[in-house]
């Protein structure tokens, strides 16, 4: 693997990979792939004819020209082939932390990459914004080889720095994006909820399907510390030296009900949250909300 | 008089380590990691909503941690508490009847560290008697004279003299029978005057000497409510080779003949021992004998033999090396040597003939003797003169034909 692509993990993207291909047998050629459109119904533009195939949803058949043809076609639309993504990462400090193989940063950027990959492979325009209190790096989607390129080249550019508001990113970044489309957020979610909830709340309203991958170390889910400490703010200077084990449990319970708020919030909002650990095989663990996601789809059409 | 003493009051000095969960305390927060933390909000959540049962916690246990040692070292000191001593606490002044049974049996002899138990013991005893009240009465009886004890219901006895009562106790080399000793004492403790009555036992708890029957006894005072406290002195492990049985084997002994004897040696400790020898005192003269390896644990016969060159009684006695417990290492033996043995045939059907009768060929098969000694004296008399047989000192009778 070459530096510049070391967030192409081929584990990683392998396991995806074979997931993406079992999709296409189900949706066809290269449309949607996993992911079902966000602009279903909504101003599709005819684009094509393709011959009929078994599986394939019979109110798309086109009647009149089975009648011209004596032929099966299904018509496929514009829109329906092409999904415009947004992969938004956060690079603030507190993404710096980690305890493990991989630092919070490091597993969000892998994650990223590996998305970025699976959507452009599926012809689907990716773009990318980096974000910590202001998003600073924004490539506009598109679907081609060198996108993929530039944005493994901006992940590889990027450093976790500075503070976090993440509800004000978005609600920048809303007024930027024109057409409707699919934001993955990929982040630790530690920023003012207030403000995060508010951000989510106008990309719901403009129409945008928002999906969250929040990303933690199992150090901050568990406080597993023996030995005093000295905690030091990661996004600013405020300390705190404590003993851990003192109020381990009431730290396991207040993170309990921070994670509680957001799933509640964005299951409010439809969207979708999914709780990473750094400890946690990405490959496995993105394969398996991808596969979800594709059978409740399925269901849902 | 206080109300609680100790009889191990230099444990007492290591109450000063109930200071080390607090060092600890202290040297762990000079040890920290530093972390850069992202969670901050959460973590200072956790703390403030928290902070009060946080330090209430902490406090607790290191309370507990501290009164764990605390109570170590006092159990180790052995605290002594006395009913008048809370009496007098609460106001009141209560009298007793003090009875101190001071084991001097045997066994109280093994030696641990330089000092025997009974040497404990007696430090235990005079530290128990300056606990008493002034006005209680006590009692001193050693467990091999409970019908003499040193001192019986006495009021106001100085410290000096118990001391130098106690000082004068030695071992002896009995084994005492506790149910013996305490039915003896049943009359001393049942006629306390005072409601208060508590009986004190100092021994080493060996197991000799103790029976199921002292249970009866024991609920019988209890239902008196006489207070029995037991004091252990002993040594748990046991380093003692004992000599248990020191015995002729052979009936009769006679001059310059090899005489069977047979030692029984016990070997309690837990290791074997190699040999060693011991000394066998004959009349004063002693002589080295070699004794076999000792098996742990297990009673060895050890054969001797001796030969004694005079007729008449003579002094046996066999010492093993000096162990833990000297008092079970040495045992005596008196010995009658005989010059000869007198047998009497006793012939029914006597003949005038030589060799004509039974009892002339028993005559014949016994003169030949054995040793350096003639062996035997041999006389023949018939069922007739029965009764001259039976008054004379014959070591044995023979009957033949004799109807």
């Amino acid at each position: 693997m070459s530096k510049s692509h070391r967030y192409s993990d081929p584990e990683v993207l392998a396991k995806i990979a074979s997931l993406s291909l079992r999709a296409r047998r189900v949706v066809e050629g290269t449309i949607s792939g996993l992911h079902r459109s966000p602009f279903r119904g909504f101003n599709v533009e005819f684009a094509d004819y393709r011959e009929y195939s078994p599986g394939d949803d019979l109110r798309r058949l086109d009647w009149r020209a089975l009648g011209r043809s004596d032929r099966y076609y299904i018509k496929q639309f514009e829109e329906e082939s092409n999904l415009r993504a947004t992969l938004m990462l956060d690079t603030s400090a507190s993404m710096r932390y980690g305890n493990g193989p991989l630092n919070k940063f490091n597993y969000a950027a892998t994650l990223v990459a590996s998305l970025a990959n699976l959507l452009i492979e599926q012809r689907d325009p990716a773009g990318l914004a980096l974000f910590d209190k202001r998003h600073h790096t924004h490539l506009r989607p598109a679907a081609t080889h060198a996108q993929l390129v530039r944005i493994l080249a901006a992940l590889e550019a990027a450093r976790p720095d500075g503070e976090t508001d993440l509800g004000e990113v978005l609600a920048t970044l809303c007024d930027q994006l024109e057409r409707r489309r699919l934001v993955v957020i990929v982040s630790d979610l530690l920023t003012d909820l207030e403000s995060l909830f508010d951000g989510l709340s106008r990309f719901e309203h403009r129409g945008h399907e928002t999906l969250i991958f929040q990303v933690l170390d199992p150090d901050e889910l568990e406080l597993p510390f023996q030995d005093f400490v000295q905690f030091k703010d990661i996004e600013g200077t405020e300390e705190l030296f404590a003993d851990p084990a003192t109020f381990r449990r009431a730290y396991i319970q207040a993170m309990e009900v921070f994670l509680a708020e957001v799933r509640d919030t964005c299951g409010r909002l439809r969207i979708d949250h999914v709780l990473m650990r750094t400890d946690q095989d990405l490959g496995d663990a993105l394969s398996q909300y991808l596969h979800l996601r594709g059978r409740r789809d399925s269901r849902a059409r | 008089m206080s109300a609680l003493s100790f009889l191990g009051a230099p444990w007492l000095w290591g109450l000063a380590l109930v200071s080390i969960p607090v060092i600890i305390h202290l040297l762990f927060r000079r040890r920290f990691r530093r972390v850069e933390w992202a969670p901050m909000r959460y973590l200072k959540l956790a703390i403030e909503r928290h902070r009060r049962r946080i330090r209430l916690e902490q406090l607790l246990l290191l309370l507990l941690r501290m009164a764990v040692i605390a109570m170590l070292f006092l159990a180790l000191a052995r605290p002594l508490m006395h009913a008048h001593g809370w009496g007098s606490w609460l106001g009141g002044s209560l009298r007793g009847s003090q009875l101190v049974i001071l084991d001097d049996s045997l066994s109280m002899g093994y030696i641990v560290d330089g000092r025997s138990a009974l040497d404990r013991a007696k430090t235990l005893a005079s530290s128990l008697f300056e606990s008493f009240g002034p006005k209680d009465r006590l009692s001193l009886v050693l467990a091999s004279k409970p019908e003499q004890p040193l001192l019986r219901e006495v009021v106001r006895v100085s410290s000096e003299e118990v001391r130098l009562l106690i000082d004068g106790i030695e071992p002896t080399g009995v084994f005492v029978s506790w149910l013996s000793t305490l039915q003896a004492l049943d009359g001393l403790v049942s006629s306390g005057v005072y409601p208060l009555r508590e009986v004190t036992l100092i021994t080493d708890l060996r197991g000799v000497g103790w029976s199921d029957e002292l249970a009866d006894l024991a609920s019988g005072w209890t239902g008196q409510n006489v207070n029995v406290r037991i004091m252990d002195v002993g040594s748990r492990d046991s380093f003692n080779v004992t000599l248990e049985d020191f015995k002729l084997v052979d009936r009769l002994t006679l001059v310059n003949t090899p005489t069977r004897i047979e030692a029984h040696v016990h070997n309690t400790t837990g290791q074997e021992i190699g040999e060693t020898d011991a000394e066998l005192i004959v009349d004063g003269k002693a002589s080295t004998v070699r004794l076999p390896v000792l098996p742990p644990g297990d009673v060895t016969r050890v054969p001797l033999y001796v030969t004694l060159g005079e007729a008449g009684d003579h002094r046996l006695s066999l010492k093993l090396p000096d162990d833990a417990m000297d008092g079970d290492n040495q045992r005596w033996l008196i010995v009658h040597a005989k010059e000869r043995m007198n047998v009497v045939l006793v012939d029914g059907e006597p003949s005038a003939d030589p060799l004509g009768g039974e009892a002339d060929f028993l005559a014949l098969a016994l003169s030949t003797g054995f040793g350096q000694g003639d062996g035997f004296h041999i006389g023949i008399a018939t069922d007739t003169e029965w009764d001259t047989v039976l008054a004379s000192d014959a070591d044995l009778i023979a009957l033949t034909n004799v109807t």
